[in-house]
């Protein structure tokens, strides 16, 4: 994929992954990155699957205190937004492995 | 086509004798039996090299169901039912369409003492496939998700169990509770019990190569001897067995049911000790192990279907002798399947006639010529012949020659017969009863 040249590019600027990460604003409601990757995408979906249950209860109480907040309008306390050095990547081995899968049976499959 | 990905490269790229010929005289070998190698590490690694154009190896290891304890009931039996899905070094998918596209079979054996992970290949094709062999006998990765996945497919073996293979298991359970009266099965109560950790200890524990055995049919020894030294195993010895005690106990299990099946045995012999083991099995042929015609009911020549097609009359029912040696303690008995209105008077003529075996010389003689044509069938096909010498292997150490097990037959005398007949009419019963038990006695109604 070419993000991997254009990680590399942006790399050289380590400020600038913090500086998006804050403007994306889902820390403010206590969120993390991987809370709010999209559930519809099957990879994602076969990931929370396979999550053991005590990953998946904190990140459902983190998504109905978002909820919650988002419903009240209003955030967090300033003390209380993810930070960006905190912000815990839980899915990705996961979401990495059923990748992998994924790409493994295509290989298979392919006719070529 | 096979192993395109890079995960198993590393796996696939391995090889084993490189210089084996490519084209073997496709003649059987003379002899059948096994060439045995004990590895510093006490695994043991034995073959019969009888030029089979389908090569089978098995991965044996002592760690059946009797090497279970309260904490882990029916890993073995979970063990069976996951074998194959995730290695630490392939996916389930990928060991899957590898051995398809090698066309190689895997299969899965458990039993009380032993667990066997067997794979056939064209003898072309064993080589590549060996890596995967012991990927899946010894790397197995447990992955949670996997575990849970495979639920639906112990329940619903466990759905399918025959009722006289619950009688016989029951049978275990009354005469030895613990060890080897442990269930052959997962109880339903216990499936949620059996998480990663559980499985993954119960492997590091029982999966050692002292406790190893890798046995081949078809193969050479010079190709298992370095697949086997590859074998990543810890070298500890593992938990000794619990040494048996034989219980006179009764276990009864109601279910909706016209037919009662009952499962009744003493203190049989013991693999220990060889004679006594082939005198029960001799025995066991005089007392009745079945019709020998197809569909009869084996009265003929069987005292038990005798005895048991006398108190049943005009029903239709089945009874043989069971006859069962494990490496410390054995079971010898009877089986009957009867409708539930004749179940009584049937399993009280069985037992009068199980404490009353009359033994003659022409008894034994038959039971002889039937032991030992059931010994030769039995290895005659390459998949009894490795069950045969991997039990062997896995359990004793070494693999006894046919021509010595069949003169150890021959060296049993009928008095030999009758003093285990005596023990048999004296020693105490154990009882299991499944099904209508309405009319089934119990255990102290049977003399």
């Amino acid at each position: 994929m070419a993000s991997s040249k254009l990680s590399a590019y942006f790399s050289k600027f380590p400020g600038l992954k913090r500086w998006a990460y804050n403007l994306s604003g889902f820390n403010q409601y206590g969120l993390h990155k991987d809370d709010v990757l999209n559930e519809s995408d099957p990879d994602v979906a076969e990931a929370l699957r396979r999550l053991p249950q005590h990953l998946r209860d904190e990140r459902t109480f983190r998504i109905v205190r978002a909820m919650q907040l988002s419903l009240q309008k209003s955030v967090l306390p300033k003390e209380e937004w993810t930070k960006f050095e905190e912000d815990k990547k839980y899915l990705q081995p996961y979401l990495r492995e059923v990748v992998g899968e994924r790409q493994e049976k295509e290989e298979w499959n392919k006719n070529i | 086509m096979a192993s395109k990905t890079p995960l198993l490269r590393a796996i696939a790229q391995r090889q084993y004798a490189a210089g084996q010929a490519a084209a073997k005289p496709l003649q059987a070998a003379a002899s059948q039996d096994a060439k045995t190698t004990v590895l510093p590490n006490k695994l043991v690694v034995a073959s019969v090299e009888n030029n089979s154009p389908l090569s089978r190896v098995s991965v044996f290891f002592r760690a059946g169901s009797r090497f279970e304890s309260s904490e882990n009931l029916g890993a073995a039996h979970f063990l069976r039912i996951v074998a194959g899905l995730a290695t630490r070094g392939a996916s389930h998918f990928a060991i899957t369409r590898n051995l398809q596209q090698l066309g190689a079979n895997l299969t899965c054996q458990v039993g009380r003492e032993h667990i066997a992970y067997t794979l056939e290949a064209t003898n072309d094709t064993i080589e590549p496939t060996l890596n995967f062999l012991l990927e899946i006998a010894s790397k197995q990765a447990f992955k949670p998700w996997e575990l849970s996945d495979a639920v639906p497919r112990l329940r619903y073996e466990l759905a399918g169990l025959s009722a006289p293979a619950k009688a016989v298991d029951l049978l275990h359970q009354a005469a030895f509770r613990s060890g080897l009266g442990n269930s052959l099965y997962v109880a339903k109560h216990n499936i949620g019990k059996l998480s990663s950790e559980t499985m993954q200890h119960f492997v590091n524990q029982h999966f050692t190569s002292a406790r190893c055995a890798v046995v081949g049919v078809g193969v050479d020894q010079e190709l298992l001897v370095p697949a086997a030294q590859s074998l990543a195993l810890d070298s500890a010895n593992g938990p000794a067995a619990v040494k048996p005690t034989f219980y006179a106990n009764e276990l009864r299990r109601d279910i909706a049911s016209n037919s009662a099946f009952v499962a009744i045995a003493t203190q049989g012999a013991s693999v220990s000790n060889a004679k006594d083991a082939v005198t029960f099995a001799l025995l066991h042929k005089v007392a009745g192990a079945g019709p020998s015609v197809k569909w009869s009911n084996g009265a003929a020549t069987s005292p038990v279907a005798k005895a048991a097609a006398a108190a049943a009359e005009n029903e239709v029912i089945a009874a043989s002798a069971f006859n069962t040696s494990y490496s410390d303690a054995g079971l010898f008995g009877a089986v009957v399947a009867a409708p539930s209105n004749v179940a009584g008077k049937a399993v009280e003529a069985v037992v009068r006639s199980l404490r009353s075996l009359s033994v003659s010389d022409a008894d034994v003689k038959r039971a002889k010529s039937q032991l030992k044509a059931q010994l030769l069938q039995e290895t005659e096909t390459g998949s009894g012949l490795i069950e045969s010498i991997g039990l062997e292997a896995v359990l004793r150490g070494s693999v006894a020659p046919s021509s010595q097990v069949l003169g150890l037959i021959d060296s049993v005398s009928t008095a030999d017969v009758a003093a285990a007949a005596k023990k048999v009419s004296s020693g105490k019963l154990a009882m299991a009863a499944v099904g209508n038990l309405s009319q089934v006695p119990y255990l102290d109604q049977l003399k």
